[in-house]
């Protein structure tokens, strides 16, 4: 018997048996939608994590602060040993802070090309010709970092005296359009901690989007983007006479060449083992991709139960097939028929129902997916981004597999039914 | 030709064991219409299956168009079974689910004949029972009879140099069962090929060539051979 005809005989045999067939494919079918979610809800977490670091962090740059602590704590509730670098943070945990003999030190690592300061400050108020003040607070703009700006365009470096201005301010403090406002002049007022205060003036060079992937959007949205001379010396003028001046919480360290991970993770070391903390945009990525990834385990065990119950169908099911088919198969081998093919024409009819159960499985999952994506992105606040993303190669993977567990499923009944003697077959009446 | 040699068949094992067949002589001319005739239990079915390659012979020799049986591999006994010969059983077996066509298509896929060849093949047998009208039909949908005549139908589509029949008309009623029959001695005017029958209905065996007599598992007598 050709294959051909094996393939056209098992698909008649099983469209002869509907729903039994469906029945059987549908235990596969709840499989292959919960692995088809699970494997498109890892992408699109995978997606955003990636577009989180990225439009945050520059990932040919570490992120180094002074002690290896200072991530994931805000300071330490225990008598920690006097040093000259801690700074308070709030009113009662202690910080320490990089200071610019540390910046020094770091510009003089083998492979850093430029370090660059953390010089987020509070100012007192924004305002502009309608004369609404509005808070916020100022930072030197990072041309590594890709900024989605809406209004005007910047190459490179901003200069002296140019501000990249968030989407938030424009109808706050009447600028117009994203457009209109580029070129027009905001007024920044700042107020040092000992009491005096300065007014400044910067131009609008850019208007940024409020991003839909943030790690701290709260604070970005409210941020206005200087040339790093300008936000270093609002810095400098507020923190004066204070324990924060020319103290810095983190710097941004570029190296030279740092796309390149081993060269990024060398540098990484060397800064580490000299006692400063560092981090990637790898390491933020791994922080975000380790949540995802244990979600993803637990779902993934679900689908895999569904899988097993699925596979004890489908031996169920032809096993019962081959019992009732007796003499069909009697038949078949009395004229001839070898046992090989026999057993072919079982598995096949096994593997069909795995490709009936996977095609159902995934494509609810991928219907399902794709109407629901804008209603989730809604209820977990992913702006833009979809949840659910699909990857056609791990689609196409995923009905591969389960028409091979179908298959390893139908191997036994096969066996049996290959078996059969055909005298014994033809007796039964 | 078909040689048989001192042809034992037992069943069961060691201790409570039976002799269905007790070394069996025979030799059978080809394109003859033979009948095995005996009662219930005799072994006729038995000796059918093993000159049908259905079974193996405890002992003794049996060579069919000069090929030993005996000697075949389990391929070459499918192959024999799918290329030189027909059956025809007694309950009819047809695949019930399937088509007309389908079923006679069987014997075609099995030895992989081209789709294209195919059609004239089975459209020709199902002429020859005159279920030419029929087929797409499910065979579930068929009278006995009409079961039979398709079981027939798939017995010829290949050209088989030996037919064997187990009881053809056992489950019909006397008038379609020598419709049945009528049409097997008319298929056998025409093809030529040797056709053996296992019946006790003594009309039958008296209009076939050969008679062969079998009573506990040996041969009583034979009628119809020239010596
Ligand atoms: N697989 C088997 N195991 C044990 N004994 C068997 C087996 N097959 C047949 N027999 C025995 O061999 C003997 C001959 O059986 P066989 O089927 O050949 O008889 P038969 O002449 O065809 O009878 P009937 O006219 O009823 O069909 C019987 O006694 C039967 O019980
Ligand atoms: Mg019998």
């Amino acid at each position: 018997m050709t294959w051909r005809d094996t393939l056209a005989r098992s698909a008649r045999t099983l469209r002869q048996a509907k729903v039994r067939t469906l029945l059987t494919a549908a235990a596969l079918a709840v499989g292959g939608f919960t692995l088809t979610a699970t494997l498109a809800a890892a992408n699109g977490a995978k997606d955003y994590g990636n577009k989180l670091v990225n439009t945050n962090f520059d990932p040919s740059s570490l992120i180094v602060t002074k002690s290896q602590n200072t991530f994931g704590r805000g300071g330490s509730n225990k008598p920690q040993p006097y040093s000259s670098s801690y700074t308070s943070v709030g009113r009662n945990s202690l910080v320490k802070e990089l200071s610019s003999s540390d910046l020094k030190r770091l510009a003089k690592f083998p492979g850093v090309s430029s370090v660059f300061e953390d010089y987020q400050t509070s100012i007192l108020y924004v305002t502009a010709q309608n004369g609404a003040k509005y808070t916020g607070s100022t930072q030197a703009y990072d041309p590594n970092i890709s900024h989605q700006l809406v209004g005007g365009y910047v190459n490179g470096q901003l200069k002296t005296g140019e501000v990249v201005l968030p989407q938030d301010y424009l109808s706050l403090l009447n600028l117009g359009t994203a457009k209109s406002a580029i070129g027009k002049t905001v007024t920044v007022q700042v107020r040092q901690t000992l009491g005096g205060q300065e007014t400044l003036q910067f131009k609008i060079a850019g208007i940024i989007a409020a991003p839909s992937t943030l790690i701290n959007p709260g604070n970005v949205n409210t941020t206005l983007l200087l040339n790093p001379t300008d936000a270093q010396n609002i810095y400098n003028f507020v923190n004066y006479g204070t324990i924060n001046y020319d103290r810095f919480l983190s710097a941004t360290v570029r190296v030279t060449d740092g796309t390149n991970q081993s060269k990024l993770l060398k540098v990484q070391n060397e800064i580490k083992s000299a006692g400063y903390g560092a981090e990637s945009a790898k390491d933020f990525e791994a922080t975000i991709t380790q949540i995802v990834n244990v979600l993803q385990i637990i779902i993934l065990v679900f689908g895999l139960i569904a899988l097993i119950a699925s596979f004890f169908g489908v031996v169920n099911t032809q096993y019962i097939s081959v019992l009732e088919r007796t003499r069909e198969i009697g038949l078949m081998k009395a004229l001839g028929m070898s046992s090989r093919v026999v057993s072919r024409l079982f598995i096949i009819e096994a593997a069909w129902i795995g490709v009936i159960g996977a095609l159902i499985g995934s494509l609810t999952a991928i219907i399902a997916g794709l109407l629901l994506n804008p209603w989730i992105s809604q209820q977990i606040d992913f702006g833009s981004n979809r949840l659910l993303v699909f990857h056609p190669s791990q689609v196409i993977a995923l009905i591969i597999f389960l028409t091979l567990v179908a298959t390893i499923a139908g191997l036994l009944p096969a066996r049996k039914a290959s078996k059969l003697d055909p005298i014994e077959a033809l007796r039964t009446e | 030709m078909i040689q048989i040699a001192h042809l034992t068949k037992i069943y069961g094992k060691k201790g409570n064991t039976s002799s269905a067949i007790n070394d069996i002589n025979l030799e059978l001319p080809d394109s003859k219409i033979i009948a095995i005739v005996g009662k219930s239990g005799s072994g006729k079915s038995t000796l059918l299956h093993l000159i049908g390659g259905l079974d193996r012979p405890t002992s003794g020799e049996i060579s069919i168009l000069n090929k030993d049986l005996t000697q075949l591999s389990k391929k070459e006994m499918d192959h024999y079974r799918s290329h030189e010969l027909g059956f025809v059983f007694q309950s009819f077996f047809v695949e019930a689910n399937q088509s007309c066509y389908q079923n006679v298509a069987l014997p075609l896929e099995i030895n992989r004949i081209p789709v294209a060849k195919r059609k004239a093949l089975v459209e020709k047998a199902l002429d020859q029972v005159e279920l030419g009208q029929k087929t797409k039909v499910r065979a579930g949908t068929l009278s006995g009879g009409e079961k039979q005549r398709l079981a027939i139908a798939r017995a010829i589509v290949n050209g088989p140099k030996v037919i064997l029949a187990d009881e053809p008309t056992g489950n019909l009623d006397s008038v379609t069962g020598d419709k049945v029959i009528d049409l097997l001695f008319g298929l056998h005017k025409k093809n030529k090929a040797t056709l053996v029958i296992v019946t006790h209905d003594q009309d039958i065996a008296n209009r076939c060539d050969i008679r062969v007599f079998i009573k506990d598992g040996k041969i009583e007598r034979v009628e119809g051979l020239a010596k």
